[in-house]
């Protein structure tokens, strides 16, 4: 839970009223980021300030399913080093394949952890190209984050 | 006078016995925290323990708290992060509240914003928020730590984030939460990718512009007049409860001096950064700030 919003006076309403209405703005103006294939994926807050940087990444990968994955998380590492700001944080906690083609990178932060979810696509030329990147961000501990 | 107020958060104390021509009422904010040491298993040297104590996350490897070491980082903390948050913000006190007479001249005194921590072991007394500490093994320099769990290199000056020329944003954690402790959320709330009634710790929420970066309740060391809201918040409370001045009331406004008094109603007290002396009814009523007075 926000602390200033717990705190908040009733008195100060009208920044309140003010506030949801950014906010729903927000919702309007909610990243988008243009892939490789020159798709369109929508996303939730960024999770890097790097995120408007289009993504080029594809890769000529070899048939079989090891490579491919390795294909893939490679792709998805560049794009992180590329994309992703984690100066402050411990690094990368996790990579979990959500399915064949999607990957899910957990980068912990203090009070969060960063999550950067990577679609990709397969060509069927042997290529492999990230399709979408929608960050995300997982709540730690109780209360307010650090 | 001297009153307090306990919130949940702090306990506040308004003491207007200090005022007199140059100095301002004092409200001061106290923390109180307790701590508890985390330690390895059993009575081992050293051990590991989950990021966010989390069985699921990773974990880091943690040495035994000693005696003086526990002393030592207690200290180093309630002294930095006090003397980080104490005595920055002036509140201007528009509606006049807690007049006084200075000799033969009634004055209004602005209010200085003081605070107290006081921390201590969580089984001695009652606190406000306790918090769990992990001493870091030397060879690790991060820990994944929340609200309530901190670590050793806490008070530590570490790199939070990079600024738009490439520069290195640095910040002592221990000083962002405090600020959360009295009830302040992050910078960006309430801006596009971080929606208030969102998750509020998304990393947009710590600033996507240097300027809210390198907020304090951002990514930096910055404080703002917008930090001051738990002042301002308690300041409110006591004008609501406490007996008008005997002194001076101000004026009803004019016609055309209404719009900014329904304004200052709605904001009876907003925060600077910089010391304004107490002012003159006169003053006041042409709202006039004084910065220096010989
Ligand atoms: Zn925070």
């Amino acid at each position: 839970m926000d602390p200033h919003q717990a705190n908040a006076m009733t008195t100060l309403s009208l920044f309140a009223h003010a506030r949801a209405l950014t906010a729903a703005l927000a919702c309007f103006g909610a990243a988008a980021i243009v892939t490789a294939s020159g798709s369109t994926a929508h996303a939730s807050p960024p999770a890097s300030k790097k995120d408007s940087k289009a993504m080029t990444t594809s890769k000529p990968c070899p048939k079989g399913n090891l490579e491919r994955s390795q294909c893939m998380i490679r792709l998805l590492l560049d794009d992180v080093a590329k994309t992703y700001d984690g100066s402050g944080g411990g690094g990368i906690s996790a990579i979990r394949a959500l399915n064949t083609t999607t990957f899910a990178v957990s980068l912990p932060q203090e009070g969060r952890i960063d999550v950067l979810t990577y679609e990709f696509e397969l060509h069927p030329d042997g290529r492999v190209a990230i399709k979408s990147r929608t960050p995300s961000t997982q709540n730690v501990g109780p209360g307010t984050g650090k | 006078m001297q009153k307090t107020l306990n919130f949940p958060r702090y306990d506040a104390l308004l003491n207007t016995d200090v005022c007199d021509a140059r100095n301002n009422a004092e409200l001061t904010l106290t923390l109180r925290l307790g701590f508890r040491q985390i330690n390895p298993a059993g009575t081992a040297a050293e051990g590991t323990y989950h990021d966010y104590g989390d069985a699921t996350a990773p974990t880091r490897k943690i040495i035994r708290w000693t005696p003086s070491a526990w002393a030592s980082w207690k200290h180093n903390f309630v002294r930095s992060a006090q003397a980080f948050w104490n005595g920055k913000f002036w509140l201007i006190n528009h509606l006049g509240y807690f007049g006084y007479r200075a000799g033969r001249q009634i004055f209004l005194p602005n209010i200085w914003c003081r605070f107290v921590l006081q921390g201590s072991d969580a089984n001695i007394g009652s606190h406000h928020h306790t918090i769990d500490v992990v001493r870091l093994h030397p060879s690790e320099n991060w820990f994944g730590s929340h609200s309530t769990l901190y670590d050793s290199l806490d008070t530590n000056s570490v790199r939070k984030g990079t600024d738009s020329h490439g520069q290195p944003i640095m910040q002592r954690a221990h000083v962002h939460e405090v600020g959360h402790l009295l009830g302040l959320g992050h910078v960006a709330i309430g801006q596009p990718g971080c929606p208030a009634n969102g998750n509020t710790n998304a990393s947009a929420c710590y600033g996507t512009n240097d300027h809210d970066q390198y907020s304090v309740m951002g990514e930096g060391m910055q404080l703002r007049p917008e930090h001051a809201q738990p002042w301002i918040d308690a300041m409110r409370q006591f004008a609501a409860t406490e007996p008008p001045s005997t002194v001076y009331t101000i004026p009803a406004p004019t016609i055309t001096q209404l719009p900014q008094r329904m304004l200052d109603m709605m904001f009876p007290f907003t925060a600077v950064m910089r010391r304004h002396y107490p002012r003159t009814p006169a003053e006041l009523e042409a709202r006039q700030m004084i910065t220096s007075r010989h």
